[in-house]
């Protein structure tokens, strides 16, 4: 049971009186590293190694936003949090930013307290299914009367309701709490298909005993928008948060990347000198908080858009997930750069 | 001039004479609490509306009345995706429920058994019991759960298009048991039902032991009678299988199993050494009495040793039922619907994460409430019966 957040949250809203008002920025600052709150263990998004040295493409979020502060990316303590906790933790304090695979929703960005930024991730549900045993399935309509594996508590299981409510198919929900359970279920063959986000789909099938097995079809049931979350109330941290995403896309772009960036600080095209600090009088950074080279700090550490995503999660990846949807609006994508200026 | 007289004198000249008096003493500390713990609520209360209020938090019960829109597995009142947050939290309740009276039952009288067993002469059966309690005893009922149903239940049962073929057309795989099932009007149920309680009651008003027979004959009789004159209302719907699952009939999911199995051998254990310590704790003496007597062995269990067994058995009982009735809570790791699980996704759907906390509690403690009442009732009820 991971109840020991609510436990906190709760304890913290009756017994709480004072309420620091100082700003999120000052307070990172004066502790001296983020909190940054990610997924338990999701390969690709947010995963610790053998040696406990987190990766993944949430993390890699994490250590932009302290790149962009200290200068120094490993200067943040991960929190991995369950869906469950999540929001729970940001609204009690316990981490500075949420950035765990999270579907921005209206509900919780309107009633809870909570802010979410820029979606970093397009991603939509699906569902996986063994191709040995059910050779003829290629769409989830031929799933009548299937046993379907899904883990509570998160938007998926009403999305696999309506799904099947509105196409008036019959469906057995087979319902777990935990990542791992729903995998051994499915694994073990109590249930005919699973269903999650379809990039969880895709780190899930390298957990289980024959990963070739299994597909994962191309129907998605669902719009998942994953984006950070911050606090209700402090708009200079949400900004920084948003901009740090931004600023990433619109790196890949202009084609900065981590290993041109000392040359691309001498580039004389005005808006990578606006975006890297290097513009006469510019004093754009100054508004957000953050010293002129917050961006070339960001790009030094931990590369641009296309470059965090290739690392952890693209074609050269274990997942090989392509770009799809998640390309540059310039290739027929939906992440588009705001303009820094 | 009486002692008397003078002390009161002597108490009168003190201003706080009042105060040496022990009634009005206790009265007055018993206020002084009741003041500082209604003073310490409101300001728990007060508190957490201001906080909630200061981090833009909506609360209340309003979401109660919405939509729920996730499906319950395992479900035995009629509830689908359009039902309440309410309705759902009311089939987790139920099925919590459900499962600790299933549990409660198997666990008593396979705890008495075992009892029993250990304390018989037998010596390979006493080993045999003694061994099974030290098992299920000392392992976490967690571990129990999660090695039955992932271990051995979805291991060894055969997948769905191998189903294992009982009589009576009950079907056993990797999902459950499935079973005929008998659909009937309502009406049906309830007058068999009546039927049968009042017979229960004539019975039990009837001394002679032959007579007690021939009514049941009767009994019986009639209730076919019942049976056939409703047969036109009656059908039973087989299982059968398609392309995915049994569908049709009774189905007994393996969840439920897993979690009835696992947590009846468990308190069982627990409940056999409640009950061997009882009949243990009879004083030896009495026993013998009872003997000497001429009574039978049996004879002398029955109307000496559980009489006062009972005594040291049941407040030990209570607790073990009430501490069933919160194991039941880890059926949401494996995914029985019951409370736990049910609230969870309705905290994770609606994140009102106080309120559901406290319907989840409150749920709780009025079960195990419930319980320790009729248990101390029953207990009440022994002790009265023989005399005390």
């Amino acid at each position: 049971m991971h109840l020991k957040n609510i436990a906190l949250a709760i304890y913290l809203t009756i017994i709480t009186t004072e309420h620091v008002s100082a700003s999120t920025l000052d307070t990172v600052k004066a502790r001296g590293y983020l909190q940054c709150g990610v997924n338990t263990g999701l390969i690709g998004f947010a995963i610790p190694d053998k040696k406990g040295y987190w990766k993944g493409f949430d993390v890699d979020y994490c250590r932009a936003v302290a790149a962009a502060i200290f200068s120094d990316p490993q200067k943040v303590k991960f929190i991995p949090l369950s869906a469950k906790e999540r929001f729970t933790a940001l609204q009690s304090g316990e981490i500075d930013v949420l950035i765990r695979n999270t579907t921005w929703t209206m509900s919780p960005d309107t009633s809870l307290g909570i802010e979410f930024t820029a979606v970093n991730y397009f991603d939509g549900q699906s569902f996986m299914i063994n191709k040995k045993k059910l050779p003829e399935i290629k769409s989830p309509l031929q799933l009548s009367g299937a046993s379907i594996c899904v883990q509570s508590g998160t938007s998926t299981e009403i999305n696999l309701a309506d799904y099947f409510k509105k196409n008036k198919i019959n469906y057995q929900p087979v319902v777990f709490e935990k990542f791992t359970e729903v995998n051994a279920a499915y694994d073990a063959g109590r249930c005919d298909a699973y269903t999650t986000d379809q990039s969880s789909l895709y780190a899930t099938r390298l957990q289980l005993s024959a990963p070739q097995e299994n597909i994962i079809l191309s129907d998605i049931i669902s719009k998942e928008p994953f984006a950070p979350a911050v606090r209700e109330g402090d708009q200079q941290w949400t900004n920084i948060i948003r901009w740090t995403h931004y600023a990433l896309v619109n790196a890949e772009e202009y084609g900065i990347t981590q290993a041109n960036i000392k040359n691309m600080i001498r580039s004389d095209n005005p808006n990578i000198q606006r975006m890297l600090g290097t513009e006469k009088g510019s004093h754009i950074a100054q508004e957000l908080g953050l010293d002129k080279e917050w961006v070339t700090r960001i790009i030094e550490n931990v590369g641009n858009y296309g470059e965090i995503f290739e690392r952890n999660i693209g074609k050269n990846t274990d997942l090989k997930i392509s770009r799809g949807i998640n390309a540059l609006w310039t290739h027929g994508g939906l992440q588009y750069g705001i303009p820094i200026r | 001039m009486s002692i008397y007289y003078r002390t009161s004198q002597y108490l009168k000249k003190r201003i706080f004479f009042f105060l040496e008096k022990i009634n009005i003493r206790s009265l007055l500390l018993q206020l002084g609490i009741f003041f500082l713990f209604g003073f310490f609520v409101s300001w728990i209360i007060h508190n957490t509306i201001i906080n909630l209020t200061q981090l833009r938090i909506t609360s209340g019960l309003g979401f109660l009345k919405m939509r729920a829109g996730i499906s319950i597995p395992d479900s035995f009142i009629p509830y689908s995706e359009d039902s309440s947050y309410t309705l759902a939290l009311i089939s987790g309740l139920l099925n919590t429920i459900l499962m600790s009276v299933f549990c409660i039952f198997t666990s008593s009288i396979l705890g008495l058994t075992i009892a029993f067993s250990r304390l018989s002469q037998n010596w390979l059966l006493q080993k045999l019991c003694m061994i099974y309690v030290e098992i299920f005893r000392n392992l976490p009922p967690l571990l129990i759960i999660l090695f039955l149903y992932f271990g051995i239940l979805q291991e060894i049962l055969p997948p769905v298009q191998k189903s294992l073929s009982l009589p009576f057309h009950i079907y056993i795989n990797q999902r459950g048991i499935y079973c005929p099932a008998l659909h009937f009007q309502k009406i049906w149920l309830w007058s068999s039902s009546i039927i049968c309680l009042s017979g229960f009651f004539i019975i039990r008003r009837i001394k002679n032991p032959f007579n007690q027979y021939i009514l049941l004959l009767h009994l019986m009789i009639s209730l076919a009678f019942i049976v056939w004159l409703f047969y036109h209302d009656t059908f039973l719907e087989l299982p059968k299988l398609e392309t995915f699952n049994i569908t049709g009939g009774r189905n007994i999911s393996l969840e439920f199993l897993a979690l009835f199995l696992s947590l009846s051998l468990y308190t069982s254990a627990l409940i056999s050494e409640t009950i061997r310590t009882g009949i243990e704790g009879v004083n030896n003496s009495l026993k013998e009495t009872g003997l000497s007597l001429g009574l039978a062995p049996g004879l002398v269990m029955r109307l000496i040793t559980m009489p006062l067994a009972l005594r040291i058995i049941i407040p030990p009982l209570t607790s073990q039922y009430v501490n069933l009735i919160k194991n039941t809570s880890l059926g949401i790791a494996i995914g029985y619907s019951e409370l736990m699980r049910i609230s969870n996704t309705v905290l994770n759907q609606t994140n009102q994460s106080l309120a559901v906390v406290i319907i989840w509690m409150g749920s709780y403690l009025s079960l195990s409430l419930i319980v320790s009442t009729v248990m101390n009732w029953l207990n009440k009820t022994t002790l009265r019966g023989h005399g005390h």
